[in-house]
């Protein structure tokens, strides 16, 4: 026992508020950060640190596409794409945060969405269907059975939305370059999972 | 549930703690002598010419497009990989996941063989 707390929790909450105070910072420094390509960095951080959310509430696969896909993936996209614009406007971007007011108005609205959420939300242990014994306790497993068993289907039909989503993004960015050097950075929308 | 991550915290913590520890230590125990050719980029070889950061490709864009779309394909396997063995085993499914993650990554394959057909992949063109 710790400050009250059975010994396994305190750790938990340590480790909650660090991974809460990495992912805060983070998120700081993306919209404090002046130049873009530092701020594309401290979202790095941020997105570090909501992996480390997922892996406190046992969401191993969230933990796993967080880093893979957004802090692998996206992360280098938009590097790229800050990248390539800086060389072709031949400056370094800055980033101006011009609409404060709104700003601070959607980031409360948000807030507000959040925590009413998080207060009116009636908890219940989470149901998987029926999926063999075997799987019990391991959620992965258990995403993984579904994914196989009841939502085959679905499983397919992302693969599919997949291909439309890579060939479609292909088409959006294959242009020469100099013909229209804004167009790289356009298909970004498409890659959320 | 977070002590079954304790193994990476604690390799987190002392990763991060060696490296500044090596920094700081260097940083405590060498004398500072600073002259012009030790602060150069290169204490020898070429002089660097040019900023550092320089144009790449504006096409390897197009293989990060592919690449994140194969990293989505990944993440569906780390389930399938979880639960291929017993469920072939277990339930008496046999050969039948195989061929669903086959099905899956064939549709993507198309992908693939389209951005390589149309010269995507080529390193230059």
């Amino acid at each position: 026992m710790l400050f009250g707390l059975p010994y396994t929790n305190y750790v938990e909450y340590l480790a909650f508020l660090s991974v809460a105070g990495l992912t805060l910072l983070g998120g700081l420094g993306t919209i404090v950060a002046r130049r873009v390509f530092p701020a594309c960095l401290w979202l790095l951080v941020c997105l570090g640190g909501v992996a480390g959310l997922y892996a406190l509430l046992a969401g191993h696969l969230l933990m796993a596409v967080q880093i893979l896909v957004y802090a692998g993936a996206i992360t280098v996209l938009i590097i790229f794409a800050v990248m390539l614009l800086q060389r072709h406007t031949g400056r370094i971007i800055m980033a101006e945060n011009q609409h404060l007011i709104g700003g601070v108005l959607a980031a409360g609205f948000m807030a507000t969405l959040i925590l009413v959420g998080i207060f009116t939300t009636r908890y219940q242990p989470l149901a998987f269907g029926d999926t063999p014994a075997t799987f019990a306790g391991d959620n992965v497993k258990l995403i993984g059975h579904l994914l196989l068993t009841k939502y085959l289907l679905p499983f397919e039909v992302v693969s599919v939305v997949l291909l439309a989503s890579m060939i479609g993004a292909l088409v959006l960015a294959r242009q020469e370059p100099g013909e229209n050097p804004g167009a790289a950075e356009a298909p970004e929308a498409e890659s959320q999972p | 549930m977070a002590l079954e991550y304790g193994p990476v915290a604690v390799l987190l913590t002392f990763g991060v703690a060696l490296g500044v520890a090596a920094m700081v230590t260097a940083w405590l125990l060498r004398p500072s002598d600073p002259y012009a050719a030790k602060q150069a980029v290169y204490e020898c070889g070429m002089e660097p010419i040019g900023p550092a950061w320089s144009q790449f490709y504006a096409r390897y864009y197009l293989i990060a497009l592919v690449f994140v779309v194969f990293d989505v394909e990944a993440i569906f396997l780390f389930p399938w990989a979880a639960v291929f063995k017993q469920l072939s085993a277990a339930t008496a499914m046999g050969a039948v996941p195989l061929v669903e993650v086959a099905v899956f990554i064939v549709i993507l394959l198309i992908g693939l063989a389209y951005a390589w057909r149309k010269g995507d992949l080529e390193w230059t063109r």
